[in-house]
């Protein structure tokens, strides 16, 4: 039912975990073998000794782990919209006699991309591990050298791919828990949580009750737009600040590449899932005469107050996050890490432009909603 | 108020070619409560579907008001829509997150009606505009419909089987709110269904097979709801 080149399709996940696997297996391979060297004596370099390696381990956990866990979200993300989209499909199978077992095993193909992302990402970071080191290796005593390690590949690869099957597996079983006459009908997906600030006040215009509503029936968008937008502001900022600090040459790429991956991908994700969950009711508005800005108004523009705080959080984070990253090589290195302004400024340049952009390019998907689609309802 | 000319529109099936609609001509008056009859495939979802709008046809003319709305473009056909018209769809199509208020107001904001209190107890739906759509049942979800179609203060008013998805009793509930707005209001209501007996609730009948109209015929006094056989 699910073929496995559908599954590739799925870019979203193979760039997230393509970056998690770059960033982890850099800084993982880098803390093991920093590890296994011997304890410096000087006061001064066990110090350095001690900061790189807590350095390296929370840039696993940041880095690594966000990606990941977005990564996770996304295929969850993927997996309902694919059981949505093709409900009535598999209502037929189950109707037919097919098990919810044999349904969902299907969706273990969802480890493919993960995959894909996971083996390209960790194979570029054993690529450019070389250059990567070299740039961290400041002093000779603190030199690191890589050292192959066959166990990391297998469970930063196959490990993490499997794990995400097996979470496919278990997350469509549960999608699929319906009746037949439900999914072919696709009645049930019409339920929604009642908000308990509904029954307590009156209503508010249309386009801004909608705007509410898309925001309150989706909080884990709301919170992935947020993530995207604080993601990419912290990320980017970050980079700037660590030019400004002359820390690696190779960190201020990593930090901006993520943010990219962080803000692009999720932000697209988001706004791709708000179309397509949202397709009929497009349809609908414009059979009542409602304009394209206004079907985008109510629909994209709900996030957009969400976008904006967690750009705003960005700042303070990275600002404070390095504050304490310098702080753990305190005695070794005296730098002030100041507020990067200049860098603020080009951020926000950077994200109107991507936000806005997006949101354009989603704009015009909306315009292109057919008023037919009313009619196939 | 409604002039339909020699109507046309295909659909390409592989190599063959469909007449959904096959030069279909007919009027509609103002206050007219045109009742489209025909059986499944017949082209009168398809029919109605062109009349309001909201799908373009390969030739033929729709005129309202004088003006033919074959030929705007997509920001004019827009604002005709806002303007003239509303729908009641079979299925409700109400949006699942928002109340029955705040469903209604999505046609009474485009009316920029502030007050929708009259039309809320117009459809018996008082008590209720707190509830989600899926708590509420399938006459009263379609009462929501109306009510929503009704708040934009349309010129006419275009129903796609309104009742089929409904039982006995909460069907002529429906039809009765119908009847009565169509004759308190004065309102123009064009209605597809493939229930004969409501023809009788009508001004105008029109009949439908295989793309073309068989007949039209005017009644002078249609029944009441009561009246009819389900």
């Amino acid at each position: 039912m699910i073929k496995a080149k559908d599954t590739l399709k799925m870019l979203g996940v193979i760039l997230l975990t393509f970056g998690a696997s770059i960033v982890s297996s850099l800084f993982l391979n880098y803390y093991l073998d920093l590890s296994s060297i011997e304890v410096p004596q000087s006061l001064e370099l066990q110090i350095i000794y001690e900061g790189q390696l807590s350095m390296s381990k929370i840039t696993v956990a940041c880095a690594g782990g966000v990606l990941g866990l977005i990564a996770v979200i996304v295929l969850l993300f993927s997996i309902k919209r694919y059981v949505d989209e093709n409900q009535a499909n598999m209502g037929i199978l189950k109707a037919m006699g097919y098990s919810e077992k044999a349904l969902s095993a299907s969706f273990l193909k969802f480890g493919y991309p993960v995959f894909a992302g996971t083996f390209s990402g960790y194979t570029l970071g054993i690529i450019i591990a070389p250059m990567f080191y070299s740039s961290m290796n400041e002093y000779e005593e603190l030199s690191a050298k890589l050292t192959p390690k066959l166990w990391l590949p297998i469970i930063m690869v196959a490990g993490v791919s499997i794990i995400f099957s097996i979470l496919s597996y278990y997350y469509a079983r549960l999608k699929l828990r319906k009746s037949p006459l439900d999914m072919i009908k696709g009645t049930q997906d019409r339920r929604v949580k009642r908000h308990a600030s509904l029954s307590k006040r009156k209503s508010l215009p249309f386009i801004k009750e909608l705007r509410r509503s898309m925001r309150i029936s989706h909080p884990v968008l709301s919170l992935f737009v947020g993530i995207a937008s604080w993601g990419f502001s912290a990320m980017f900022q970050m980079a700037f600040t660590m030019m400004s600090i002359a820390m690696s040459d190779i960190a201020p790429i990593i930090s901006s590449s993520v943010g990219i991956m962080m803000g692009f991908v999720t932000l697209i994700i988001a706004a791709d899932f708000v179309l397509s969950t949202n397709r009929k009711y497009i349809s609908l508005m414009k059979a009542y005469g409602y304009s394209e800005k206004e079907c985008n108004k109510s629909l994209l523009g709900g996030y957009r107050p969400i976008a904006w705080i967690g750009f705003a959080l960005g700042g303070p984070y990275q600002y404070y996050f390095m504050k304490f990253m310098v702080s753990l090589f305190a005695g070794a290195y005296d730098v002030e890490v100041k507020y990067h302004f200049q860098g603020f400024i080009i951020t926000l340049v950077l994200f109107v432009l991507c936000y806005e952009g997006v949101m354009m390019y989603y704009g015009r998907k909306v315009s292109k909603v057919s008023l037919k689609e009313t009619m196939l309802m | 108020m409604l002039r339909v000319k020699d109507l046309v529109k295909t659909y390409n099936n592989g190599e063959q070619r469909l007449y959904a609609l096959n030069k279909v001509s007919f009027e509609i008056d103002k206050g007219d409560f045109v009742v489209i009859l025909g059986p499944s495939g017949s082209g009168k979802s398809t029919l109605l579907n062109a009349i309001s709008g909201l799908d373009p046809v390969d030739s033929g003319s729709i005129c309202y008001d004088g003006a033919d709305i074959t030929k705007l473009d997509s920001k004019s056909l827009t604002a005709f829509r806002r303007k003239k018209t509303a729908f009641v769809f079979q299925a409700y199509y109400l949006l699942p997150t928002l109340t029955a208020e705040a469903n209604i107001r999505m046609g009474a904001d485009l009316a920029k009606i502030n007050n929708i209190d009259d039309i809320i107890e117009a459809v018996g739906l008082k008590g209720k505009e707190n509830r989600l759509p899926h708590e509420l049942s399938g006459g009263e979800q379609q009462r929501v419909s109306i009510a929503r179609a009704i708040a934009k203060s349309p010129d006419i008013l275009f129903c796609d089987e309104p009742t089929g998805a409904l039982d006995e009793e909460t069907g002529r509930q429906i039809m009765h709110y119908l009847t009565k707005l169509h004759k308190e209001k004065k309102l123009t209501v064009v209605m597809v269904t493939h229930n004969s007996n409501f023809s009788a609730l009508s001004t105008k009948v029109i009949k439908m097979n295989s793309g073309k109209i068989t007949d039209i015929s005017i009644c002078d006094n249609p029944v009441a709801v009561d009246a009819i056989a389900w």
